[in-house]
């Protein structure tokens, strides 16, 4: 049974997925039931998973025994599996949400079931992105993820199926795109294995069609990436609940952000490839407009709205350590990415439960003094403030440091610049916030406590934020550095010809 | 870079495809229409995995049927959403969508 651990975690959501829906009909506490322990029970098999792949390495699992190109491979590495832990905690906390925002917008029982079953299938879709090798089934994973994620959607939001279409419209178009990328990579190498792709690059020596495939992989990711801007999604912001929107903007984008991250450098860093300047300088450019999105979520006067330009924002430090590259650099990205992940999450699960109504406007005048009445939950929002400012010891500080210290030694200057005066204009939003939440004056909107259930979960995730940044040394040496290309890590350099060893 | 010509003629058909069916998704003002053009996107894939399928390698073929059957499944149900959104915002003729407060 423990030999095919890997599919299991794929199945088990997916066949509670099911039975969650199909209980609905029958009980809907027993329905949440079983949506929290099929969620629990692969929290619990990821969890067991690490100690190994840690002791004996990256677990190869082939679904059916067929090899490629018509087998699927699953891979979980230490990181893949560390991040599926913060994936899982991020749904778990999603559906515990899921019950009191059904209670306050009045949503039926029966779509709160449905609601569930959902979330339980698109966070089988989450994993299978982080765990599979293969282009093709990559494309149906993501295409069934923005299905779960527009089904939600519509679950949650009365009268949503504008949203909903636009939602599936573009999700499909990024991952149509995404598909194209894919066969063309196809096309010239004759095959869809993501570690065999590099390798078949090589002796294919296609640049133009790499680069090609590399610039619609990116774009396919681009509606992600713009997920939840103000800017293109307004209606859907006001209308969805925060919770959600915490989920897909954590989760979905963030796992999107590290399947990018593989195809960079698993895929398309094959030796020999030369970047074009003028892509070099659009990716800078690209870099610079999620930059200047932390300047504009300063300017918010909505703190849901803020939020959600702040996720995009961040966007902007992976975006950095993919450009710069070196290990250093990697290394602060994949640790921002654990830490976005928390934040995010964190910070849009605050709006939902700060807010008295299900849907509206969340002004920052509502949550004046608010630390006053109810530290805990301002300590919470002080330290995702500061993860996200860089302030130690929260695990966006040490993230950010390494960005820092990737792109000094790459003598970047032209995204050193820009990043160092972002995050000391941070500091700026991140003060006034404090100020804002220990002010004297008192308004309306604290007038009842707010249950310990409700806040639970960001206490959660604010500790989860700080033990990040305790134990970022470890969190470095055990996940995050075997996650980076061969060339970064310690080991003995295999004998082939990328790494400048001849062939015997 | 050095682009060859002669594969923008072998595949210039599910090229046409993909390229009305991603200048659709993004223009055309009708739910209806930006669901067809997203079909035409995905019937492009379909047509290239066809135009590199071959009897010594069907890989492509079976990839073009599991396009074709994704595009179908979609299909299907961004219909169901154009359907249930039953044109609530309505779109006017300059193909601006008015103000859902405005009906």
């Amino acid at each position: 049974m423990k030999n095919h651990l890997p599919a299991l975690l794929l199945i088990l959501p997916l066949a509670g997925a099911w039975l969650s829906f199909l209980l609905g009909f029958l009980s809907h506490r027993l329905s949440r039931l079983t949506a929290f322990l099929a969620l629990l029970l692969t929290f619990y098999g990821t969890a067991t998973s690490i100690p190994q792949v840690l002791k004996e390495g990256p677990w190869h699992y082939f679904l059916g025994g067929w090899a490629p190109p018509w087998g699927i491979e699953l891979v979980i590495t230490p990181f893949s599996a560390f991040l599926a832990c913060f994936l899982l905690l991020m749904a778990l906390a999603a559906l515990s949400t899921l019950g009191s925002f059904s209670l306050v917008a009045g949503l039926l029982k029966s779509r709160e079931s449905l609601g569930g079953a959902l979330l339980l299938a698109g966070t089988s879709a989450f994993l299978a992105l982080l765990w599979v090798r293969d282009g093709f089934t990559l494309y149906l994973f993501l295409q069934i993820a923005v299905v779960a994620a527009t089904g939600l959607l519509v679950c949650t939001i009365r009268q949503g199926w504008p949203d909903g279409f636009h939602f599936l419209l573009g999700g499909s178009l990024g991952a149509s795109l995404f598909l194209a990328g894919i066969l063309f990579l196809y096309s010239v190498t004759g095959t869809l294995h993501l570690d065999d792709l590099l390798a078949q690059l090589f002796i294919a020596k296609n640049f133009p069609m790499a680069l090609t495939a590399g610039i619609l992989l990116v774009g396919g990711m681009g509606f992600l990436f713009s997920f939840p801007s103000p800017y293109f999604f307004s209606r859907l912001l006001n209308l969805a609940p925060p919770f959600l929107l915490g989920l897909l903007s954590s989760v979905m984008v963030r796992v999107a952000a590290y399947v990018l991250f593989l195809f960079l450098f698993f895929v398309l860093d094959v030796p020999g490839l030369a970047q074009p300047s003028w892509l070099t300088g659009s990716a800078y450019l690209l870099t610079l407009v999620f930059l200047f999105d932390f300047f504009m979520a300063a300017r918010q006067k909505d703190f849901l709205h803020s939020v959600a330009t702040l996720s995009v924002a961040q966007l902007a430090f992976l975006f950095i350590g993919f450009e710069a590259g070196n290990k250093s650099a990697l290394t602060g990205s994949l640790m921002e990415l654990l830490s976005q992940m928390v934040t995010v999450m964190g910070l849009f699960l605050a709006v939902g439960v700060l807010s008295l109504k299900p849907s509206g406007s969340h002004p920052f005048s509502k949550l004046a003094g608010l630390g006053r009445q109810d530290f805990g939950m301002a300590l919470a929002l002080i330290v995702f403030a500061f993860s996200i400012a860089g302030v130690p010891p929260t695990g966006g500080c040490f993230g950010k440091y390494y960005l820092l210290q990737g792109l000094w030694e790459k003598k970047d200057w032209f995204l050193l610049a820009p990043l160092v005066a972002t995050l000391l204009f941070n500091l700026w939003p991140a003060a006034r916030f404090l100020w804002l939440l220990f002010e004297h004056r008192k308004t309306e909107s604290f007038q009842a406590p707010i249950p310990f259930s409700a806040k639970a979960p960001m206490f959660l995730l604010a500790l989860l934020v700080i033990l990040l940044g305790i134990f970022h040394q470890n969190v470095i040496q055990n996940f995050i550095e075997p996650a980076l290309p061969k060339a970064y890590q310690n080991i003995p350099l295999p004998n082939v010809p990328f790494l400048g060893h001849e062939v015997e | 870079m050095g682009v060859d010509l002669g594969n923008a003629f072998h595949y210039f058909i599910p090229f046409l495809l993909c390229l009305i069916g991603f200048h659709g998704v993004l223009f055309h003002a009708s739910p209806w229409g930006k669901t067809g053009a997203w079909c035409s996107f995905q019937l492009g894939l379909a047509v290239f995995l066809l135009q590199l399928a071959s009897p010594s390698n069907p890989l492509p073929l079976a990839l073009a049927w599991l396009v074709l059957a994704v595009t179908a499944a979609l299909g299907i149900l961004l219909a169901l959403f154009c359907v249930k959104w039953g044109g609530r915002p309505k779109f006017s003729e300059g193909g601006k969508t008015s103000k859902r407060g405005s009906r």
